[in-house]
């Protein structure tokens, strides 16, 4: 019997931990500590991300999306396209063509947080299209995506390729804007709704929200973060702005009085921020066009323009991109920022230097 | 003993080889490895046990999704028990467990993901006691235990550096607290059947994953406790003993930072088959299958979709061993 004992002693030696992985990180440098980063649990592509995808019109989106889901919109030239929270919760990334511009836009439901990108990259010297997937790892909670023309790994909030080939790299962002699919298609009833039937799932699989009642709980989180900001709810939705290495965050209850414009300067920046409580929207600006400052902005509200938003002194009309939709120097637009709309959680995580408006 | 220990060698060096599934704790069947009656006085049991639990079907509550991932878990279980007195035992579990991870088709890059994960798992210590003990008088048993999960395997493995998820560690991390209950009624001598009936459940501890330090919510990570009720049957002809059980398992939420976790947590309904075959004493060898006939989750996660039982074991009187 002592002989057994001391047999599976020495069996218990021999079997030690083993994990292999066939696709493991990145080796070498991190631009963000490996300690704090988290495998999610499905792993690399265990969350689909599209590539392109099939769009419909606003018309037939209502047959999906209510008026109050939340949709991300982009804008390239002419042409704009929203995509529905309900089906990025499932997906966090479409890699997507609109004209000539290759885009990728990603959203991370557990931060909260959307941010569009170039997926042009420059690798040795030359300009590859390529796409991104869903990594499966977190940090602060938040989407590392990778591109697969060199398996670098970028961090959505940070907006930086953090580990691989690309490090140290920032992507080209493409200015995206949250709002209401309602506010969205009074906006710009012509534009294109990303459509459900994606071929991944079911169409039916897109009216669950995966993960309970996260969005609104304000005391659950699915991970640790290292730098929990109390100053507000952790799932209020913020507008956080990062300027010459300065941030700050926006909330929705400043612009309570209908559509209304705040001047602010963030990193010694002057910007806009224009918002709206009862329409859910915030979106920050430069107050430059080029090199050109921009004075006087206001409201702008016209059933003849119904896209506008803002006007200035001199007649332009503004869009919610800051594009100049209407009167001189029509298609340029006001500088866009690095800007998004997160949880108050994450951004405080990723930016715990924030000042708060 | 000599043989005994040669088939355990094959087995471990076997089952180490395999590059499928992997079990953790959260699904290794350590309630019901465990729920045995005390042995006889002087009476010492070995069992050594391979477990396969296919997880492969995502559910939304009760109904069936689409799933684009599966996990698999296998796991070697050694059991040892040894009778005090007629009353009184002890039983122990020691374990092994490998899990896996992949996509159901390969991504743009052709590849599946695969990821392994194995390692010493988990261990429990039971103390068991017979109530009533079954003779030829009194047809009835009922028998109940009490113990301990230590956790002795890893609960912290990484991958690059990154730390894996909890279903994909051998160890839980925590000390957990087990019990069971089991009353049976044999039908001998007019009909070689014995039904019973079990509860068994766990209280989880919790569990520091993310490694924080100081005082922090963040801190506390606890798997959500379980109970379950078995029902069924066991029908001896000569050395083979067939078995038929039904078991319902409820599991809590896990929480975290003291909240309950979305995705975890709900019902099972399972029917588990079985048969022992006791032809070569003092080794004998048991085969279960378990099918989980109906669930109710909470919100969504990915599930059993069968489960494998196979083993062998042996016993023997301890004045005869010495």
């Amino acid at each position: 019997m002592i002989r057994f004992i001391v047999f599976l002693a020495a069996i218990g030696l021999v079997a030690c931990d083993l994990v292999q992985d066939a696709g493991p990180v990145p080796e070498g440098a991190w631009l963000i500590p490996k300690s704090e980063v988290r495998d999610g649990g499905p792993g690399k592509d265990g969350i689909p991300a599209l590539t392109l995808p099939a769009f419909t019109s606003t018309d037939a989106a209502r047959s999906y999306l209510k008026d109050e889901d939340l949709v991300v919109m982009a804008r390239v030239g002419a042409l704009i396209r929203f995509y529905p929270h309900r089906i990025l919760d499932w997906h966090e990334i479409v890699n997507d063509q609109m004209d000539e511009t290759f885009l990728t836009v990603s959203y991370c439901p557990l931060t909260g947080s959307a941010v569009g990108l170039l997926r042009i990259l420059p690798i040795d010297g030359q300009a590859i299209a390529t796409t991104f997937g869903v990594s499966g790892l977190l940090y602060n909670s938040n989407l590392i995506l990778y591109d697969r023309a060199t398996d670098s790994y970028w961090s959505q909030m940070r907006n930086q390729c953090v580990s691989g080939k690309l490090i140290g790299q920032k992507p080209v962002n493409i200015p995206l804007v949250e709002l209401p699919f309602a506010t969205a298609r009074a906006l710009y009833p012509r534009a294109r709704v990303l459509s459900n039937q994606t071929g991944v799932y079911g169409s039916s699989r897109y009216n669950t929200y995966p993960y309970g009642d996260y969005r609104t709980n304000n005391d659950f989180l699915l991970f640790d973060v290292k730098h929990d900001d109390n100053r507000l709810p952790r799932k209020e939705r913020v507008l956080g702005v990062t300027v010459n290495g300065a941030s700050k965050a926006y909330r929705f209850s400043t612009f309570t009085l209908g559509t209304q414009i705040a001047r602010d300067s963030v990193g010694g920046t002057p910007i806009i921020i224009i918002g709206d409580f009862r329409r859910r929207f915030m979106v920050a600006l430069e107050r430059h066009r080029g090199i050109v400052p921009v004075e006087g902005l206001q409201v702008y509200d016209d059933p003849a323009h119904p896209e506008a938003v803002m006007k200035d002194t001199d007649g332009r009309l503004y869009d919610l991109f800051g594009q100049v939709i209407f009167g001189p120097d029509t298609g340029s637009a006001l500088n866009p920022l690095e800007s998004y709309i997160a949880f108050w959680f994450a951004w405080a995580a990723f930016h715990p230097e924030t000042d708060l408006y | 003993m000599r043989a005994f220990i040669g088939f355990t060698t094959v087995f471990f060096l076997w089952a180490s080889s395999l590059t499928a599934q992997t079990c953790c704790s959260a699904g290794t069947p350590v309630l019901s490895a465990m729920t045995g009656a005390a042995p006889s006085a002087g009476l010492f049991r070995l069992s050594v046990d391979y477990d396969l639990n296919r997880v492969t079907r995502v559910f939304n509550r009760d109904q069936a999704i689409d799933a684009i991932r599966q996990r698999t878990t296998q796991a070697l279980l050694l059991r040892l028990s040894y009778g005090f007195t007629r009353r009184w035992g002890v039983e122990a579990l020691l374990t092994y467990i490998r899990h896996q991870r992949q996509l159901n088709q390969p991504n743009s890059s052709g590849s599946l993901e695969p990821l392994l994960a194995a390692g010493v798992g988990d261990a429990i210590v039971m103390l068991n006691h017979n109530l009533i003990v079954p003779d030829i008088v009194s047809p009835w048993q009922w028998s109940m235990g009490l113990g301990l999960k230590a956790p002795l395997g890893t609960p912290d493995l990484t991958s690059g550096g990154i730390l894996l998820p909890a279903d994909m560690q051998p160890g839980s991390g925590s000390w957990d607290g087990l019990g069971w209950t089991r009353v049976g009624f044999s039908l001998r001598p007019h009909w070689p059947l014995t039904v019973l009936l079990q509860i068994a459940a766990r209280h989880n501890g919790t569990y520091n994953r993310f490694k924080v330090a100081g005082n922090s919510a963040f801190k506390h990570y606890a798997f959500g406790d379980v109970i379950s009720l078995t029902t069924g049957g066991a029908y001896r002809a000569d050395a083979l003993t067939i078995r038929l059980h039904a078991r319902y398992r409820y599991a809590l939420r896990d929480r975290f930072a003291d909240q309950p976790v979305a995705n975890t947590g709900g019902q099972w309904l399972f029917l588990l088959a079985g048969l022992t075959l006791d032809t070569m004493a003092p080794f004998s060898y048991h085969f279960t299958f378990t099918w989980p006939v109906w669930q109710k989750l909470n919100e969504i996660q990915l599930t059993t979709t069968w489960r494998l039982l196979v083993g062998i074991g042996w016993h023997f009187y301890r004045e005869a061993n010495s």
